[in-house]
């Protein structure tokens, strides 16, 4: 055990499982020789040379085909969007392919790939490098969708991805890559569908994944000194299986609940958490299950509107107090 | 503009019913004009205007009832412009009291004292992504529903608790949790079978989280919340007629069985020989005839039972959320006899009133309850009741204690029976029956004995009535 940066910790999940199994390999844009535009591949090239750590063309669509064909053929690649705003372009391969071989062919051919890269925003990159798109992915059966938030998931669930005989949407909290946390120096598996209780309390779940996990932890601290509210903080981590069970389990104990996602309101993840909620735990709500999410706007590059474009400590905060009753303060 | 509202005629007045309009919509209104005739479950009355103009807007209709605090009219003054008309007046949102608008815009999340929700579509969602609280689907207030979240409605089914009578705290007063826990809590939760402690230990194993101010209030039943859960179909067979219950009537069928269901009667019952009162109220009425007064019987027996409370506080007293409240003034409540029902008109401080006053106030308000122009401060505020059928021939009857007052003397007929004198001889006696119906919380059997027997002692001398 060690401290690693999230950057770190994704890639030695990626280097032990390419030193543990030789069908392992990268590919994508500048991944290579350049060590990747967020240097999460940094010196892999040397220790692998250019045949596993493969750079492509500026053509997502053509090498993600290229990798849906790999890992029918048995390889298992590992392809990375420099950021997931990219994969538009390959989402007919994603979604018409990768998804959908495996269910074509009555289960005889198998789409070992994983597809990863930086999600969401908060980095002002304007509005066509911000997106959100775990409801997107998470809506095709097929895909595995999973988002995780510390190091410690990083490096785990990337080993669980690859090791998946199926496709999985791995997206990574793009802010957080410096972010740092006990990391173990072997190897390790984080199941998907297993959601992580970041924080235990009594009165209100504050539900959430990726980067909005942070804030949850932030409002959870700031509910119980302002305003005495024991808050629990649900990571999701797994979007697609979605741990149902330890929502429902929470919202049973806390009997009211706060979804917070980055992305935008309709046809989010939280509405579904929302949905889940109502449908499996009705009896134990208090209040309606509250959604916090982004403005229904493109993503500002402006750095006042980019903050104010996505949930706020503040926000989250009052929608929990709007739970429990209490009077809002924003 | 000037709104006129449906005013608040007493406590426990949540709504009243538009009998009738006295002007018409478009028509010049001057401060004091009547508007409108309102009732009330107790009575009947005008609504005056409190501003000069033009009834812009009449709000409601005839026949329809109105929640307290509601509007009713607007009255438009000069170069004021009428409000716009938005249909049936059910779900308006009283002066955009709801929550509707995002968080940042220091909306009033948790507004406890909105009395309407409004389900408009989600205002503005782009501001910061909240889901407004206000706006659900939960029932109002009539037919047996109550607006409550599903946690609550699960623990009143669980513990059996009334939520009738728990006060809610949410938007739309919507009973949330921290109502009923705090209920729970203070061991004063109303069950439906009485059993509040056991409930209290019951519940859900969390007792420790309630986290605010919620109220009981036992006195406060809701409009409707005592009907059986399955009443019988009609028959509409030939010669059946349906009626609706009037307001009066469901008023007192609420109360009496709140009455029967929650307070533990138990009776006591007296035989009077009315022998001298009788020959008192004789001499006396003699004496006042000149000034027209005629005592009455009920007059007399008001005047005992109010004198005989002096030795026994706890049956003067009512049973109210902190305690028994213990009255040292008596203020005799009158059952009234309506053709639509009963009422209960006070005479205050009785014990200390002679009987001439006594009758002129009795006269007087019951007169004045069979025209439906009681105000509110003359039938509130009773501590003790009597109910007279004697004047129906009745041998013998029990009353139903008006709460919250801990008790009630039913007055029967005078009849002429057989008796024995201190010689042994048998002699004619006017003999009457009173039953004392007394709540067990506050008084045991044998305080209402001995009251009751001083009641006796008092009518069969009533000199005792002159000290």
């Amino acid at each position: 055990m060690s401290e690693k940066s999230y950057r770190e910790a994704l890639r030695e999940a990626m280097e032990q499982e390419m030193e543990r199994d030789e069908s392992v390999l990268l590919m994508g844009e500048d991944i290579g020789v350049y060590g990747g535009t967020h240097l999460i591949t940094d010196g892999l090239i040397d220790k692998f040379g250019p045949h596993r750590i493969m750079d492509t063309p500026i053509a997502e669509g053509g090498f993600t085909g290229a990798a849906v064909g790999m890992a029918m053929m048995g390889l298992k690649p590992v392809v990375e969007m420099m950021t997931w705003n990219f994969s538009f372009l390959a989402a007919d391969q994603i979604i018409q392919n990768a998804a959908k071989v495996r269910y074509f062919s009555g289960g005889q051919v198998e789409v070992p790939l994983v597809i990863r890269g930086p999600n969401g925003g908060g980095v002002q990159l304007s509005a066509q490098h911000t997106h959100s798109l775990e409801n997107m992915y998470g809506h095709f059966p097929g895909l595995k969708v999973v988002s995780p938030v510390t190091p410690y998931d990083v490096k785990g669930m990337m080993t669980t991805a690859i090791r998946d005989p199926n496709p999985v949407i791995f997206l990574e909290a793009g802010a957080l890559y410096g972010t740092k946390g006990e990391v173990p120096d072997d190897d390790y598996t984080v199941p998907f569908g297993k959601a992580r209780v970041a924080r235990e309390g009594d009165d209100v779940t504050l539900i959430s994944y990726g980067r909005q996990v942070n804030l949850c932890m932030r409002v959870a601290d700031k509910l119980e000194e302002e305003d005495d509210v024991s808050a629990e903080v649900i990571d999701v981590r797994s979007i697609r299986p979605l741990d149902e069970e330890t929502i429902i389990e929470s919202v049973k104990k806390t009997h009211r609940a706060v979804a917070v996602q980055e992305q935008w309101r309709y046809f989010g993840v939280a509405s579904e958490v929302a949905a889940i909620i109502q449908d499996k735990a009705f009896d134990y709500l208090d209040a309606p299950v509250m959604r916090v999410s982004g403005a229904e706007v493109p993503a500002p590059y402006a750095r006042n509107l980019e903050v104010a474009a996505f949930p706020s400590e503040e926000m989250v905060a009052d929608a929990a107090r709007r739970a429990l009753y209490m009077e809002v303060k924003g | 503009m000037p709104e006129v509202i449906m005013p608040k005629m007493g406590d426990a007045m949540e709504e009243g019913t538009l009998l009738k309009w006295l002007k018409s919509e478009g028509e010049e209104v001057s401060e004091g004009d009547a508007l409108a005739e309102i009732e009330t479950d107790k009575v009947t009355m005008e609504i005056e205007a409190e501003d000069s103009g033009t009834l812009a807007q009449l709000m409601a209709s005839e026949g329809e009832d109105v929640a307290v605090g509601e509007a009713i009219a607007f009255i438009q003054g000069e170069g004021e412009e009428a409000p716009e008309s938005s249909g049936g007046g059910e779900a308006q949102a009283e002066g955009g009291a709801e929550e509707e608008s995002g968080g940042e815009d220091d909306s009033s999340g948790g507004d406890a004292q909105a009395q309407t929700a409004t389900e408009t579509e989600e205002a503005q969602p782009g501001e910061d992504g909240q889901q407004p609280s206000g706006a659900d689907g939960a029932q109002t207030g009539g037919n047996g529903h109550f607006r409550a979240s599903p946690i609550v409605k699960r623990l009143a089914r669980e513990n059996d608790l009334d939520l009738s009578r728990i006060e809610g705290s949410g938007p739309a007063g919507r009973i949330v949790e921290r109502d009923v826990r705090a209920a729970l809590e203070s061991g004063e939760a109303p069950t439906t079978d009485g059993q509040a402690e056991q409930a209290g230990a019951e519940a859900d194993g969390q007792e420790a989280e309630a986290s605010g101010s919620g109220e009981v209030q036992p006195e406060q039943a809701s409009q409707q919340g005592f009907q059986p859960a399955h009443l019988p179909e009609p028959t509409e067979e030939p010669g059946t007629q349906l009626m609706e219950p009037t307001r009066m009537q469901r008023v007192i069928g609420e109360r009496m069985t709140e009455a029967k269901q929650h307070v533990p009667h138990f009776y006591a019952t007296v035989e009077v020989r009315m022998d001298a009162t009788m020959a008192l109220r004789k001499q006396l009425n003699e004496q006042l005839e000149e000034e027209g007064l005629k005592l009455s019987v009920n007059d007399f027996v008001m005047k005992a039972c109010g004198v005989a409370l002096r030795n026994y506080p706890n049956l003067n007293a009512l049973y109210t959320s902190k305690g028994i409240e213990l009255h040292e003034k008596v203020n005799m409540a009158m059952a009234v006899a309506l053709d639509a029902g009963l009422i209960t008109p006070v005479i205050r401080d009785i014990a200390s009133k002679g009987l001439a006053t006594i009758s002129r106030e009795s006269k007087d308000l019951a007169q004045r309850a069979r025209d439906g122009g009681l105000k509110p401060d003359e039938y509130q505020g009773g501590t003790f009741t009597v109910s007279n059928m004697g004047m129906f021939g009745v041998e013998s009857f029990t009353a139903i204690i008006n709460p919250p007052q801990a008790a009630i003397v039913a007055v029967s007929s005078i009849e002429q029976r057989p008796s024995y004198d201190e010689n042994g001889e048998v002699v004619p006696a006017s003999m009457m029956k009173l039953t004392l119906s007394a709540d067990h919380r506050i008084a045991n059997g044998r305080d209402g004995a001995m009251y009751m027997a001083e009641v006796k002692r008092t009518l069969e001398n009533p000199v005792l009535l002159m000290v």
